[in-house]
């Protein structure tokens, strides 16, 4: 293998786990922050997260959308959040995205109405300038009725670390919670690490990488019997797709949250992971049924899980490379948004 | 190992024993010269004896094991089994084994046999049962509370401190190596003992110690260690209760604290994270972390994949013991985050708190 390019896949694969996991994370913290009661420490018992969402305008339910998150903070107030962790500058596409959403909505399945709404653009700090940029340029022939903000999130390391969120243009409905964005608010490491821990997924796709190691480390394990005896090498667990699907789910979108319907993680992102197993060796198919696999647990590799499989992917990648002539791609569709 | 006559055998594991009697008929023994008996403490919640009985015939013929007595929650067993690379030794004993009466989940193996039948056949044999046993954790202060306390007790005086393993940071520069290990022959008191370990922010694994019984003037002499493992040489009758308890209470308080933590469907999906809390900054940077990914990477029959190094510290260990999964993250210099995920047990939370502790830093358990 080449080293150099070994190295740079590697580190691709690092880089796309993780916007894809602080996606997840600013998004999550986003809503908690703007349905939080400081006063109960807690969030406010009447709001409601939705994380993803799916919304209509009245009559045209068969037209729905499905924005990032919803939060509903009460019956009069509500915030639709959109996440874009990398914003490159002139990507208009994504203001003219958030417009859809300003409009009077109804919930998908509750059909309730949604209490008027705040637009918001969620972005890394790196980007807020890429954001603030071209959103001026649309501005210059295009406008929002309700109102907008651009809030950034970000890691800092002064004291210990801490998340941060920040009001880097417009301004929210709720002035006290504007004012704690605009003076850059932290949000509390309890809160952060509980979001690490429960949360891994929103509605974009997760790259292949990602899922194949929530599924290898956090999912397969529990499969283990307790008085199971390692063969040495390993386990081979026998696992059902939508088993698996509804496992992920009921560990990683906790429905104190997500209130919506069991949507995420999709079948599709699931099945994905485990072609990808069976396509790099560690997994079969069993035979009697088309959604039940054998996945291959090594319990004696010590090697990090993502750079593991991500090997074994460039190990397979270059073998294609050099029986076809066009550019291999097991990653597919699966790192391509589908909205 | 010590030759018992025929009668001592019959009387110590032949016969029930109960609790209550330990101590007296461990004392009759240790009047004879060279004896030792070595208790181990075990939290378990189903039922061990039965557990081991099935475990005998299946490890069969790798060790070879037999139920020498039983009767209602006693049972003693004999055990044997060839250990050595190129020569092959038989290591063989016996041991007498009893749920704590008072203590849940408390198991008490008693032997008079030697060191290497503790870390050989009887060693194997527990790690044969499934679903896994938990050895306690008594961490340093601990160690000093069980002697302190001791030293309490009108029974006994003269307490000295002879014996001391101990690890710590290396604080020379340059140094490739993280943590020494230590063993110090000596004769200190108690509290000099804790308190020059503090201070040179060492934590003790073991600890020997010598005693006089008040009233028969007998020498007693005691080997406590991290794990559970006491041994009493020369006397029991005034120390034996004192340090079985109260280990056990030590035990049973780490283990309901690690008790159900993971994401059920019993508790909606909802883990109880907890902090491992240093009193000093000790993850203050990736130098640090560095040394605390060593310290879980080391950790046998597991894998530990980073998903976050720097600014802060985010990772998935997952013990393939058991297959319990846990995150661990770092946010601030001096804490260390525990999450229990799909499925942890306390066995698994405990390795990883005993590795830390051992090969990094001891430190409290708090809640999250």
């Amino acid at each position: 293998m080449n080293d150099n390019k070994l190295t740079d896949f590697l580190k691709k694969i690092a880089i796309d786990y993780d916007d894809y996991l602080q996606s997840v994370t600013g998004l999550y913290a986003f809503c908690i922050s703007a349905a939080w009661k400081e006063s109960i420490r807690d969030l406010a018992p009447e709001s409601i997260i939705k994380i993803p969402s799916k919304i209509y305008t009245k009559d045209h339910k068969e037209d729905f959308l499905t924005p990032d998150s919803i939060v509903t903070i009460d019956d009069r107030y509500s915030i639709i959040a959109e996440m874009k962790k990398h914003f490159a500058n002139g990507k208009t596409k994504h203001f003219d995205q958030i417009k859809k959403y300003d409009n009077d909505f109804f919930d998908f399945w509750t059909d309730e109405k949604i209490p008027r709404q705040d637009l918001v653009l969620l972005t890394h700090y790196l980007s807020k300038t890429n954001a603030i940029d071209t959103f001026q340029e649309w501005l210059k022939k295009n406008n929002y009725e309700r109102k907008f903000a651009i809030v950034e999130f970000n890691y800092t390391n002064q004291a210990d670390v801490s998340f941060t969120l920040g009001l880097s243009y417009g301004e929210l409905s709720d002035p006290e919670h504007n004012e704690a964005l605009r003076t850059i608010k932290p949000i509390p490491n309890d809160i952060i690490v509980d979001l690490l821990s429960k949360y891994k997924f929103y509605d974009g796709t997760p790259p292949i990488i990602y899922m194949m190691q929530i599924i290898y480390d956090e999912l397969l394990p529990t499969y283990i019997k307790l008085d199971e005896e390692d063969s040495g090498s390993g386990y081979h667990i026998k696992i059902n797709l939508q088993e698996a699907r509804d496992k992920l789910q009921n560990l990683f979108v906790p429905p104190k949250l997500n209130k919506s319907s069991n949507s995420i993680p999709k079948l599709e992102w699931v099945k994905n992971a485990f072609e990808s197993f069976v396509q790099i060796g560690l997994a079969k198919k069993n035979h009697q049924s088309d959604n039940t696999y054998i996945i291959e647990l090594k319990t004696k590799v010590k090697e990090d899980t993502k750079d593991f499989l991500a090997k074994k992917i460039y190990k397979l990648n270059n073998k294609i490379e050099k029986v076809t002539t066009s550019e291999p791609d097991l990653f597919g569709d699966f790192k391509k948004d589908k909205k | 190992m010590n030759q018992f006559s025929f009668t001592e055998d019959m009387a110590l594991y032949k016969t029930k024993i109960s609790f209550h009697d330990l101590a007296r008929v461990i004392d009759s023994f240790l009047t004879i010269e060279k004896t030792e008996f070595r208790i181990k403490l075990i939290i378990y919640e189903a039922d061990l004896i039965k557990k081991i009985k099935e475990n005998i015939e299946k490890l069969n013929p790798s060790l070879n094991g037999k139920v020498i007595f039983k009767d209602e929650n006693f049972c003693s067993f004999e055990l044997n089994g060839y250990f050595g690379r190129k020569i092959k030794t038989n290591i063989a004993g016996k041991f007498i084994l009893l749920p704590h009466p008072f203590k849940k989940n408390v198991w008490i193996i008693l032997t008079n046999a030697n060191r290497l039948f503790i870390i050989k056949p009887l060693q194997k044999l527990l790690e044969s049962i499934r679903p896994r046993i938990t050895k306690p954790l008594i961490i340093t202060k601990q160690l000093e509370n069980l002697l302190t306390g001791f030293q309490k007790l009108s029974v006994v005086k003269d307490i000295r401190i002879k014996q001391i393993g101990q690890r710590g940071k290396i604080k020379s520069k340059g140094a490739t190596k993280n943590i020494e290990t230590d063993r110090k022959w000596t004769d200190l008191d108690i509290k000099e003992v804790f308190s020059e370990a503090r201070q040179e922010g060492h934590w003790i694994t073991d600890i020997s110690f010598e005693y006089i019984a008040s009233e028969t003037e007998r020498l007693g002499s005691i080997k406590l260690d991290r794990n559970g493992e006491i041994t009493f040489r020369g006397e029991a009758k005034q120390s034996f209760y004192h340090f079985i308890n109260k280990a056990s209470d030590f035990a049973v308080e780490r283990y309901n604290f690690l008790k159900n933590r993971d994401k059920t469907s019993e508790n909606n999906y909802t883990s109880r994270p907890f902090i491992i809390k240093f009193n000093s900054d000790i993850l203050s940077n990736t130098n640090q972390i560095g040394g605390l990914i060593k310290v879980l990477r080391k950790i046998p029959k597991s894998r530990l994949t980073i998903l976050h190094g720097n600014p802060y510290f985010h990772s998935v260990f997952v013990d393939y013991k058991d297959g319990s999964v846990t995150e661990i993250l770092v946010l601030d210099k001096n804490k260390i985050n525990i999450l229990p995920q799909g499925r942890t047990t306390v066995r698994a939370l405990q390795r990883i708190c005993s590795f830390i502790f051992y090969d990094f830093r001891e430190g409290d358990l708090v809640e999250g």
